[in-house]
């Protein structure tokens, strides 16, 4: 189903990439443990004495244990490390481990997304490059996620993924991917009806820029912080941002016959 | 600075006299100290004495480093010590491995822990096809074919 001729003939036509760095922050309980916490997991284990000789010894490690191990592998194995047992799927998959991950290593992991097209029907499925060992790269589906209307805005910010709008023009619809999980979460809606949608981040907020209903250009802004909306910007009627922006040193610029800039710091 | 010795006593009673230095190396130590478990002995149930051996050996090795803070530790010593941790580590059969993973943790020595995490991931695990994982950790298969199969799917090509 992943291989079907439509998706391939479409690869080569079409696809956009999303460059994420995935800076996770959610702190791992190791850290700050108590030492009850941890002379009970030990205890727990070494209560199953009998089933030692038989069993695996790794699976009789406490599952915090399990995970630090499975943390310290390079991530090109987690795809063989998921088929060798149910129990090590369920590790690979969990948020766990990549907050444990992102505290042991000492940069940003980063993960290559490509969305792809397929036209029947018109639809954008998400696909995470994955690298072997060998070198090979293979693109391979992420299937717990759900295909995209083919109109939906999509943007990287930090470990998450933000789309906004939608099939129907008047969609209002925004949601976020938590690409440490692979899940979908609903998002406020967006505060107008846009279409012919833009968008940048500027200083972890989201600046999405289209037409209303009534063909004005507007400009929402998504605080990723908050995860609110906040004030609709207003925009000159002279300024066309139909050609794109570009944000350079905190600044969103466009130009057509003239150029303008906007400073999200001065709100002008 | 006079030199104070701990006694420690693992689950099968063997008794360790080690240095103050090398014995708190481990977090939780002071805290069994502090909470008066012993004046003299410190009574460790989790582990055996075969295990404290290797534990209280990695220590001693590492306590000298630990010392020469103020630039002591040369950069060819920090070399040393990695060579000696690998040997350690290599000489342990698996058995001795996880039982020492279970120590470090319990006893806090996070530098024991990560060494051996690392040990297990780069021998047991990175690289290796999923049968060799499951024949190394000796784990057996717990899916049906069709579900190792739907497995297998998510990782194939999506392009071939």
């Amino acid at each position: 189903m992943y291989n079907s001729t439509t998706e391939k003939r479409m690869l080569q036509n079409q696809f956009e990439t999303l460059c994420l760095g995935t800076t996770i922050l959610v702190f791992w309980p190791r850290l700050c443990s108590s030492l009850t916490s941890r002379t009970m997991s030990v205890k727990r284990v070494l209560s199953r004495p009998d089933k030692k000789k038989q069993s695996s010894l790794i699976t009789l490690l406490p599952e915090d244990v399990i995970v630090d191990i499975i943390a310290r592998v390079p991530r090109c194995d987690y795809p063989t490390l998921s088929l060798v047992s149910k129990h090590f799927r369920s590790l690979v998959a969990s948020p766990e481990l990549y907050a444990r991950r992102s505290l042991l290593s000492c940069t940003t992991e980063h993960r290559l997304y490509v969305a792809l097209y397929t036209n029947k029907p018109y639809y954008r499925r998400l696909y995470i490059l994955r690298r072997k060992a060998n070198g090979n790269n293979r693109l391979v589906l992420i299937p717990s996620l759900p295909a995209m209307p083919h109109a939906k805005l999509i943007v990287a910010v930090g470990s998450r993924i933000y789309m906004f709008g939608g099939k129907d023009i008047r969609s209002v619809s925004a949601s976020t991917i938590d690409c440490r999980s692979h899940t979908v979460q609903p998002l406020p809606s967006m505060p107008v009806p846009m279409r012919n949608l833009r968008a940048d981040t500027i200083d972890g907020r989201i600046y999405v820029i289209g037409w209303d209903d009534d063909q004005r250009k507007v400009m929402v802004v998504f605080n990723t912080e908050t995860q609110k909306w906040e004030e609709p910007v207003k925009i000159r009627p002279n300024i066309d941002m139909s050609h794109g922006f570009v944000v350079m040193a905190g600044k969103l610029y466009t130009r057509n016959y003239n150029s303008f800039v906007y400073d999200p710091k001065e709100n002008k | 600075m006079s030199k104070k010795n701990i006694v420690l006593k693992s689950s099968n009673g063997i008794i360790f006299e080690v240095e103050e230095a090398v014995a708190l190396q481990s977090e939780t130590i002071p805290y069994m100290i502090e909470d008066d478990c012993a004046n003299d002995t410190i009574p460790l149930a989790n582990v055996t004495g075969d295990i404290l051996a290797l534990v209280i050996e990695y220590c001693k090795k590492h306590v000298v480093v630990a010392d020469g803070d103020g630039g002591g530790s040369s950069s060819s010593s920090q070399e040393d010590l990695k060579n000696w941790d690998a040997q350690f580590m290599n000489d342990l059969d698996q058995s001795k491995i996880f039982n020492l993973l279970l120590a470090a943790d319990f006893l806090n020595i996070k530098t024991l822990f990560d060494l051996t995490c690392q040990f297990v991931a780069d021998t047991m695990i990175k690289g290796k096809s999923v049968e060799e994982v499951r024949r190394t950790l000796n784990i057996e298969k717990d899916y049906t074919s069709e579900e190792e199969a739907k497995a297998r799917q998510e990782n194939e090509w999506a392009f071939k």
